[in-house]
Order: C-alpha cells, then structure tokens, then sequence
C-alpha cells in the first residue's frame, strides 16, 4: 500500500548508497593518487618519503588535528542553517591566552581550561548577536571574527608576532609535547584527543536532543518553533560548541609551533566549510554527518599534504580554491539527486 | 509637524544615509578633540588618498548586497589583477624567472587583464545565477582561486622588478599642479558613474526589484538571474580596475595584496546602511561608510594604537552601525 | 458538556470589511462539524481566529465551557486545538518517530531515550490510525497523504481535543480521500472532534455529522447533516439568491480572435481547450485546487506545459519578458510576495512592466514617471499623498489597485487577473469593475480567475467552470443563467 515497490524504492536505495559511500570512494581516490605519485617518484609503498610511509603519516596527523575537531562540530552551525565565519579567529584567541598561561608557569590542564573558557565566552558571544539580536549569521561571525582576531593580536606584545620564547620568558619544556610527542603508533596525544571529540560530537548528533534539534530547525524552523523547541537555547548551544572546539583547535595548533599565534587560525572557517561541504551536508541545512564531515577534513589534508610533493607550497591557494568549488558542485549534485526521489 | 511632513516624504534608505552621515560627522568631530592634528586639511586629504579603492570596492560590494548577496572574491581578483598587470609589463628581457613579462604597454597589459579577471566573474556568475548556489560559498572559492592564481604567478611573493618608468604613472600621479591625485579622481568618477546608473537607469533600477523581491522580478519579466550574472561580472571589472591601479602606485604586483579588502568592502556597505536583506542602500553610502570606516582607522592609528584596535574597532563599528540602524528605522516606522 | 464549542457573537474586522459579522454556533463534541460556503464567506477567516494566527475584534468563545483566547497557534494545540493546513508541518529530514516525538522528547541522562513509553505509546496510536507507514522512514520519502496522516498521528497522540482539516483532500487520490474518511471517522471514537473545511459537496454529505453554512461573513444555519436535503439544498444555504443583477453585454459582439489555447494539459491541469476574443470578459470559476491559477501561469510562461497557445493566430512559446512584450499581463493572486516590491515605493512599482515607456536609451525619465504613475494613481483612486511612500504601507484594498496599476501601465491587449478583487471593500470592487468594463469597450481582452461566484457571473461574457484541472462546462452569461447548476458543477457533480 506504501510507497511503491520495485522501480521507485531500487532507485531510491541506490540513492541512498551512494550518498552513504561516496566520501570514502573520494578519499580513496585522492590516497592512491598521491601514492601512485609517489611511487612513481622512486619511494618504495609504505616506505620512506612515500605518501603512505609512517613519516607521512605522522605529519599529517599532526596537522590534522586542529581541523577535525574543528569541522565536526562545524557541522552542527551548517545543519541548523546557520554559519560561524570567527572559528579562525576564536581559534588564534584561544591559542595567545593558552600560550600565555603556560608560559607564565600554569600546568597543561589549567592552560587548556583557561582556553576553553575562552572559547565559552566567544561561542555566547556569537549566540547572542545571532539568535538574540537576530543579525544575519554571516555578518555578525563577520564582526566577532574580527573583534576576536583584534584581541587576540591585542595580547601579543608589539613587535613579536607571537607568543613564544623570549630571553626572559621561556616556554615550558613539555609545550610540544600535545601535538608532536610520539605516542601510540607513534601519533601525538592531540590526535587522540582530537578522535576522542569527534567520538563524543558523533554521539551528541545522533543521540541527543541537540544533534536532533539542529536537524528540525534547519529543515523546518516553523515546525520546530511550533513543537515548542527553544531556538534560541540550541543556537546559543551551537556556537558555544564550536567555540570550545575552536579552544581545542587552537592548542593542538600552539603545541605543534611550540607558540600563541593570534593569527593561527586564518582561514580554517573556510576549511571548515569545504569539510562540511564535501561531508555531503547542504548549504540550507536540515542534514549532514559529523563523520563524513571529518573525512572531509581528512581528504582536505591529504590533498594539501599530497600535492606539497608534487608543486610548489604556493599552489596551496589556488588548490583550496578549486576544492571548494568542487566541493560546492559535488555537494549540488548529491542534493539535487536527493530532492527528486 | 513640519518635521514630521519633511520626513515622512524622504525613503528609508535616504534616511538612514542622511543618519550614517550624521554619524559620520560626529565621529569626525570627536576624532578631531582627540587626536592631535587629525582635523587638519592634509590629515583629512590623506584618509581620501588612502582609501579612494575602498570606496570603489565598496561601490560594487553595494550593489550586491542590494540583491541579498555577497562577493567575497574581490580581494583576490584584486590580487590577480595586481600581479598580471605587472608581469605583462615586465620587460622580457631578464634572466630570473620573476624578472620575466611579456614587455607590453601599459594600457593594452590593463585590458587583458581586465578581460582575465572577468573570467573569474563569469565562474561567479555561473554559479549563483545558473546554478543558484550561495553566493558566500562560491566566492569564497572563487577568491582563494583568483589569489592563487597570483601566487602562482608571482612564486607565492611580488613582481615588482623589470618595470618600465611608465608604469607607475598612473598611480602615482597627480593633477598638474594640484595635490589630488589621478586615483581618488578616478574614485569619484566611478561613484558618480554609479549614482547615475543606481537611481537614473533601468539597470540601477533593476537592482533593487531583484533585491526587494526576487519572484515577483521574474514575474514582472525582469530577468533576475541574467541581471545577477551582470553585477558579478562587473564587480570583478571594478576589482581589477583597483587591482591594477594599486599595481601602478606601488610600481609592484604582490600576491598577498588585497587580503581582507573583500570583509571591508563589505563593513563600509554596512556602514552605508545598505541592508543584507535586499533592496535597500544606495551608492552613497559606500562612499560615507568608507570616510566612517577609514577615519575610525586613522584616527587609532593617529593615536598611536596597537594594530590589533585597528581590527577590533572595525568590528565593533560595523555591529553598532547596524544595531543604531535598525533602531533608527524601527524608531522611524513607528512614527511616520 | 455536550458542546466542545461554543462560539457567541464573533466578529472580525479588517479596515474597510467585516470579515466575521456576528457569528454564533456550537459544535458538539466527539463529531466530525463540516464548515462550508464560498469563498470569502469566512472559513478561513474563523479557523485563524480558532488557532490564534489573528485575533478577533470581539466575540466569546468556550472550549468546553471555559473562556478560550489565545494569541499563537502554539498556545492553540496546548489548549487541544490542532490544525492541518495545505502547508504540511512537518521536518522532512527526520524520521516519522522523531516527527512524532519533535518537542515532547524523554531522555535519560541527557540523551534521547528512543525506547522509551513514550516512543511507545507514539507509535502505537499510529499504527492504530495507519498500520502501513514506517516509523523509521524518512518523512521526506513519504506521500502528501501520508504525511497528513502523520500530522494527525501527532495531534491525537498530544491529547487533541480538537483537530481542525482546512481542504485536506485537495491534493490526495480516490484511495488515499477515503482512507482518510476512514481515519477522521475513527477519530470521534478517540474522543476528538474535528472541524472539517471543504469545498466538494460530496464528501460533506459522506463525512459530516453536522454542518455549518457560513454566507458572506455570516451564519447562516446549523444543522445535522440529516436535515439537509440533498446538494440543492445546500447549494442553497450557501449562495441565497440565484439571481445576479449587473451583468451587462457588451457594445458590439466580439468577433475576432486574440487567444486560443489548445490541449492545454501539465501536472495539474487536464486538457484544457478555449479561445478568447478582443473586446472580450472571460473567467474561470472553480474551487481551490480546481487549476484557476494554473491556467493563468501556463499562458503567461511561468509554468512548463503540453499543448499550443495561438496569440492572434501566430503561436506562442511565452515566458514573463515574451508575454509582457506580447501585451499579457498577468496580476498575480498573491499580491504582496508576487505582485508588488513592498518596500518599494509606489513610484518604482507602478511602470515595472513597462520601464521602456518611460525611459530613453536606459535611462529613466523622472518626470514623465511621476506623471503617468500619478495618472493611474489618480484614475484608480489610490489613497496616498505621494508616490515615494512604500507599497507596504498601503491598505490591502490599495495594494491591489496598485498591482492592477501597474497592469495598466504596460497598455496591454490582455489581461489575466487571479483574483483580482480579493480583500477589497465595495467601493474599490466597483471601481475595478467598471474600469475592467472600459476595457472591454476599447477592445482590449481580460481574463478573470476567480472563486467569487458573484464577480464571475457580474462581469464575464463567458464563463468556463472548473473541477480537478479540468474543464467541465463553457457557459454564455446572460438571462436564465442558473448560479445553482454552477455550483453543482464546480464541487464536483455530473
């Protein structure tokens, strides 16, 4: 009696499939592109100087760490059809007030705590001027991003350009520790923890009531109002979540340079958006995946990574360019499809 | 009741001009009590030197936000322009690699150049108006792949060796015997340019039906989606004009030239009361935003602030700007 | 408490018309209470009032015996009372669970308990209502019928007392209209009454306990649905007289062809064949969803279609630009999203058809533009003082002078209005009327697409009823015209 058989519901699974898998056919594509490349360059599969070779490896899981805790929770703002352009900023904040706390003698847990704080505070600074004022998104992420990034450069004394040693101050030994160490597998605890955040992010969404109520508001904001949902609590709510991850990000990133840059974080909202994009969610909102959204910021990664092998450091511009706008036709194809079944 | 008469017969948007001008006078005024030697005549001819592509950005960005979108690849078609422009003059005699151009007149090196970075429009305008993708996420690609462009061009640094004398005439120049140079000339024509085409021609015109009401445009038989084609396309144009004039004045193209003028463009919209939902700002008021916007920055700078207020006053300006406006109008609404 | 309802002397005004003239009558409790009459007799009107979306001018109502006000549809459904619109409320993203439980969530330890009693309950009442549909299935995935389901799953399952179904089967099929029969029967045995809006007859005469005919703002009888007598007598109840005076004919018969559409046929519409001539009033009458609209969009470009449109015997492939050019104007039945820019001032709406009159080489000339606008301004009789104040802040009536202005303004050969005196008082109606006849005199061609019996039988030479997309009748306006064989036609009967 239900919506057809055969035809109409095949056609619609396969939809479905593909929606489901296509991320990780991408991913694999662009590895073995650049293993290839690699080979093809003299290094051995897995060995050194190969795409694939444990030193590969490890770099970019340093480097990756900043971006997945980012872009999972960055899925949240895209799915409730909002947009949060100060991530970046929060992120060099967060990392010049880490840096100095650590470097005026506070423990790694008491410095990470103070910059979650911060993070606190510039996600409810965001959840004000969006969901209270009832500024356009972009725009006010616009102001808070460049107020945050005017702060943050405000702690940095003039004539430095970071936080970092100085003859009378020095960074504490273990600062490099978080996001270099070798650890397990010879990967640095900001990875661990950056999997243990998209773990607890990956829970949040399909579990709790936040994950769900970003869904209803972006899908339909007259239906959630009506169920008696509060807005405005859930949006407050997802800003501060991006800001504690931004927090996060941002001292995985100062333990990997062993330094506070205010600057640290410039362009990573974009990041995030291509993450978040290639991830499959669309651009109005109503769905997406925190987990597809990280191997998107895994693919972005190896991407970037892979191809320092191949050109130049300053094709990197014109390479995010082109991603983005690859992610954009992607994501209007799997959306279109989506929204004939 | 006079008052009430003269003011319910001006629009919105000519009021809220009329308040940001307002504004901008009394910021003016307060920066004059504040900051040594702020209100003298060369102090206030250099904040119009300085910023003269401000305005003209923001002259473009105005358009586009009218129709409830926004162009965040200025900054790096800028940046193309400013690099291209100076490796076609380049002389092709050199050994270096950056050294290298292709040794053409400066005129026939802006045209192509001008043409190239349409280009960049047209991928814009593809999107947005064929395809109906955001105009946010689409520009910021567009942006970053324009800017790449330039750093390809120019090894990720500057192209700056190698240029004929020439080169720098136009940016550098001014008006004989006078102290206004040919760039805030050329500012000025672009704005009256502008004015007349936003409120004397169809095209102007057009602008605001699509921004008030894109359905009801294509109902009227106006074409929205062609027209936003054109204004991206155009915009790209006014980003190269300034790219490759800033190219001439500082007799280089770099690469890195440009970050962030598409976020300020962007501010001095605001700043002009030019609203995100459509259909609403004027030219003009890109034109007091920037004076708004670039006397804030001078004048912190005049103060001897570190260069971290430069940004935090930028921010916070804008937000009050649209906090005062959207009281102003309410205010308004309420009494007419 | 026999009654669930009771509503006293209710009256809702607009500026310029009473929409509610001193309404009184009860619903009983536990029944289905059909609500009919034309359009614009105030259906509507009222069930806004019932869901808080407006507010009355005066009145009592009772729920239950209680005062009932409220000021938002939300503090409506806490009071019991739940409404199904055409605009379906529902996240389609989500699952049919998750729709059910949207709001009314339990968790434990901060987290969504999906097995909880609740869920439990949830899904039982729909499966008691539907057994077919998925509670895991994506809503998206779901048919319009099954999502209605689904709406009042959740309105029984939020303790409903009342549910309210504003022309539910408009886009349902012959299976799916009688299972939702079946649903809204069962749904008294649940202790819900439900109020039911519909145009077509037939299924009023199946589905209703009760029936309330309203005519022109006002009550007209109460009554169960035994004591009518078959459809005349409700036809009956629902237009009064069968006799309009004003028609009149026009001057010299029309004779030359200026239109002819041909197998007209796309997703709603259903081979639709006519011809109009200069100097001619047609309209199409019919019900909500009955392809009016439709029509209007299908000539004017804006919808894709099969068939042949003939404009002066040339064929025509038309879109907005091409029909303006072509002298089709089209003033569309939602004025304020589609007709008018409403921030804009008065003087950029009025020649937006037709920027070419008062402009050379691209540029506007400001002073011919005050003139002609201040011209058709003056000759409709708009009330404002100027021309630079906003379209937004004119009376509904004066918006729609305006769209009908700007119409005007392009000096077309034909003119299609959808609706075009929808919320305008007496005096403006004429004045558009007479202007319309003025058209006609100068050879100039309109169609009217309208749900106003009384407009349609006023003015138009022909007349071309509608039902489901297709066309079912051509009457010649004129002496001896029956208004109740229209009706009839129009809700459905052979």
């Amino acid at each position: 009696m239900n919506s057809g058989e055969g035809n109409p519901v095949n056609k619609r699974k396969l939809k479905k499939f593909i929606h489901d898998v296509y991320i990780y056919a991408v991913l694999l594509v662009i590895v073995l592109v650049f293993s290839i490349i690699g080979a093809a360059n003299g290094a051995p599969w897995f060995g050194r100087g190969h795409f694939l070779g444990s030193a590969s490896i490890i770099s970019m899981a340093r480097q990756a760490a900043p971006i997945i805790t980012l872009a999972c929770g960055f899925t949240f703002v895209m799915v409730a059809g909002y947009m949060d352009l100060s991530v970046g900023s929060a992120m060099g904040l967060t990392q010049v007030i880490y840096a100095i706390a650590v470097r005026a003698g506070a423990p790694f847990i008491a410095g990470l705590a103070i910059a979650v704080g911060v993070g606190i505070l510039c996600g409810i600074v965001n959840g004000i001027i969006v969901a209270k004022l009832r500024i356009t998104p972009v725009i006010a992420t616009l102001v808070t991003m460049t107020v945050f990034k005017g702060i943050a450069i405000l702690l940095v004394p003039t004539g430095i350009s970071a936080i970092k040693s100085t003859d009378t101050q020095k960074m504490p030994a273990w600062i490099s520790d978080y996001g270099r160490a070798k650890t397990l597998f010879g990967l640095p605890p900001a990875f661990y923890v950056a999997l243990l955040i998209v773990a607890v992010i990956v829970i949040i969404q399909h579990k709790s009531l936040l994950g769900k109520y970003a869904q209803a508001i972006g899908g339909n904001r007259t239906s959630a109002e009506l169920a008696g949902i509060n807005t405005v609590k859930y949006i407050m709510l997802i800003y501060i979540i991006t800001g504690i991850l931004a927090a996060f990000a941002g001292v995985a990133q100062a333990s990997y340079n062993s330094l506070g840059n205010p600057l640290g974080g410039t362009g990573f909202e974009t990041d995030c958006i291509i993450a978040v994009l290639l991830g499959g969610t669309a651009f109005e909102g109503g769905e997406g995946s925190a987990f597809k959204s990280v191997i998107g910021a895994i693919i972005i990664i190896c991407i970037t990574v892979g191809m320092l092998t191949v050109v130049e450091a300053y094709y990197q511009g014109f390479l995010k360019g082109a991603i983005l706008i690859a992610a954009v036709s992607l994501n209007q194809i799997l959306n279109r499809e989506e929204s004939m079944v | 009741m006079e008052k009430k008469k003269l003011f319910s017969s001006i629009s919105d948007e000519s009021f809220v001009i009329l308040f940001m001008t307002v504004i901008m006078l009394v910021v003016f005024g307060i920066a004059c009590i504040i900051v040594p030697n702020f209100g003298t005549v060369s102090n206030i001819f250099s904040i119009l030197t300085n910023n003269w592509y401000l305005v003209v950005l923001g002259i473009g960005a105005t358009f586009i936000v009218k129709t409830g979108n926004m162009d965040m690849s200025l900054g790096g078609i800028l940046a193309m322009a400013n690099v291209l422009v100076a490796w076609f003059c380049q002389g092709k005699d050199a050994q270096r690699p950056l050294d290298i151009g292709f040794g053409m007149n400066f005129w026939a090196a802006s045209v192509l150049t001008i043409l190239l970075c349409m280009i960049i429009g047209l991928i814009n305008a593809f999107f947005i108006a064929k395809l109906h993708v955001a105009s946010l996420i689409i520009t910021l690609g567009t942006g970053f792949l324009a800017r790449g462009v330039a750093q390809i061009i120019a090894h990720g640094s500057q192209r700056s060796t190698n240029l004929p004398a020439s080169f720098a005439n136009l940016g550098k120049g001014f008006i004989k015997g006078t102290p206004v140079k040919y760039s805030v000339v050329l500012m000025f024509l672009i704005l009256i340019i502008f004015l007349i085409i936003e409120k004397k021609t169809v095209f102007g015109r057009t602008t605001y039906y699509v921004g008030a009401n894109k359905k009801a445009a294509r109902i009227s038989g106006l074409k929205p989606d062609l027209h936003l084609a054109a204004l991206f396309v155009i915009n790209s144009v006014l980003a190269a004009i300034v790219g490759i004039m800033l190219a001439s004045e500082f007799t280089a193209g770099f690469a890195s030239k440009g970050q962030g003028y598409e976020f300020d463009a962007l501010c001095v919209t605001l700043l002009g009361g030019t609203s995100v939902s459509g259909g609403f700002g004027s030219v003009i008021g890109a034109f007091i935003g920037t004076m708004l916007f670039s006397m804030v920055t001078n004048a912190s700078g005049g103060l001897l602030l570190s260069p971290g207020w430069m940004y935090v006053l930028k921010g916070s300006v804008t937000f009050f700007a649209i906090i005062a406006q959207r009281i102003a109008l309410d205010k308004r609404r309420s009494m007419v | 408490m026999e009654n669930v309802l009771e509503i006293r002397n209710l009256i809702k005004d607009y500026p310029g018309v009473r929409a509610i003239n001193d309404v009184s009558f009860d619903i009983r409790r536990n029944t289905v209470h059909c609500l009919v009459g034309e359009n614009g007799a105030g259906k509507s009107t009222l069930i806004k009032v019932l869901t808080g979306a407006i507010q009355r001018t005066s009145g009592t109502i009772l729920l239950n015996g209680k005062e009932y006000a409220v000021s938002n549809p939300k503090q409506a459904r806490e009071h019991g009372i739940s409404t199904l619109f055409q605009e379906l409320n529902v996240v389609d993203q989500l699952s049919v669970v998750e729709n059910l439980t949207l709001g009314i969530e339990d968790t434990k330890f901060g987290f969504i308990d999906k097995k909880s009693e609740k869920v439990k309950r949830v899904v039982e009442t729909l499966k008691g209502i539907d057994p077919s549909i998925d509670p895991n299935m994506r809503v998206r995935n779901l048919s319009v019928a099954q999502k209605q389901i689904l709406e009042i799953a959740k309105a029984v399952s939020s303790n409903a007392e009342i549910i309210i179904m504003d022309e539910p089967t408009a886009s349902l099929s012959e299976t799916e209209i009688e299972k939702l029969f079946q649903i809204v029967r069962d749904l008294r045995k649940n202790n819900v009454t439900v109020i039911y809006i519909s145009h077509r007859l037939d299924e009023i005469f199946e589905l209703a306990d009760d029936v309330t005919v309203l005519r022109d703002g006002r009550h007209i009888e109460t009554k169960p649905i035994s004591e009518v007598n078959g459809r005349a007598d409700l036809i009956r109840l629902m237009i009064g007289k069968t006799v309009y005076e004003s028609y009149s004919a026009p001057e010299t018969m029309p004779s030359e062809e200026l239109l002819r559409v041909e197998h007209l046929t796309n997703k709603k519409l259903k081979d639709i064949s006519f011809d109009l001539k200069k100097g001619e009033i047609i309209g199409f009458y019919g019900l909500i969803g009955a392809g009016k609209t439709e029509i209007a969009r299908a000539i004017y470009g804006l919808d894709p279609y099969h068939g042949t449109i003939w404009l002066n015997q040339k064929p025509l492939k038309p879109s907005p630009p091409k029909a303006i050019a072509n002298g089709i104007v089209l003033a569309p039945e939602e004025r304020r999203t589609q007709g008018l820019f409403t921030m804009l001032s008065l003087r950029y709406n009025v020649p937006v058809l037709a920027l070419d009159k008062i402009s050379h080489g691209g540029f506007i000339d400001y002073g011919e533009e005050s003139r002609k606008t201040q011209e058709y301004i003056d000759q409709l009789k708009v009330a404002t003082n100027t021309i630079e104040k906003e379209a937004s802040k004119l009376s509904g009536g004066n918006q729609q002078k305006i769209v009908f202005a700007r119409s005007l303004f392009s000096e077309p050969e034909l003119l299609l209005l959808d609706e075009p005196t929808r919320g305008i008082d007496v005096g403006a109606k004429s004045e558009i009327y007479s202007i319309i006849r003025q058209l006609r005199q100068e050879g100039k061609s309109v169609i009217i697409f309208s749900s106003e019996l009384s407009e349609i039988v006023n003015m138009c030479d022909r007349i071309f009823l509608l039902y489901d997309g297709e066309l079912r009748r051509e009457i010649v306006n004129g002496d001896g015209i029956d208004t109740r064989e229209i009706i009839h036609i129009v809700t459905g009967g052979e």
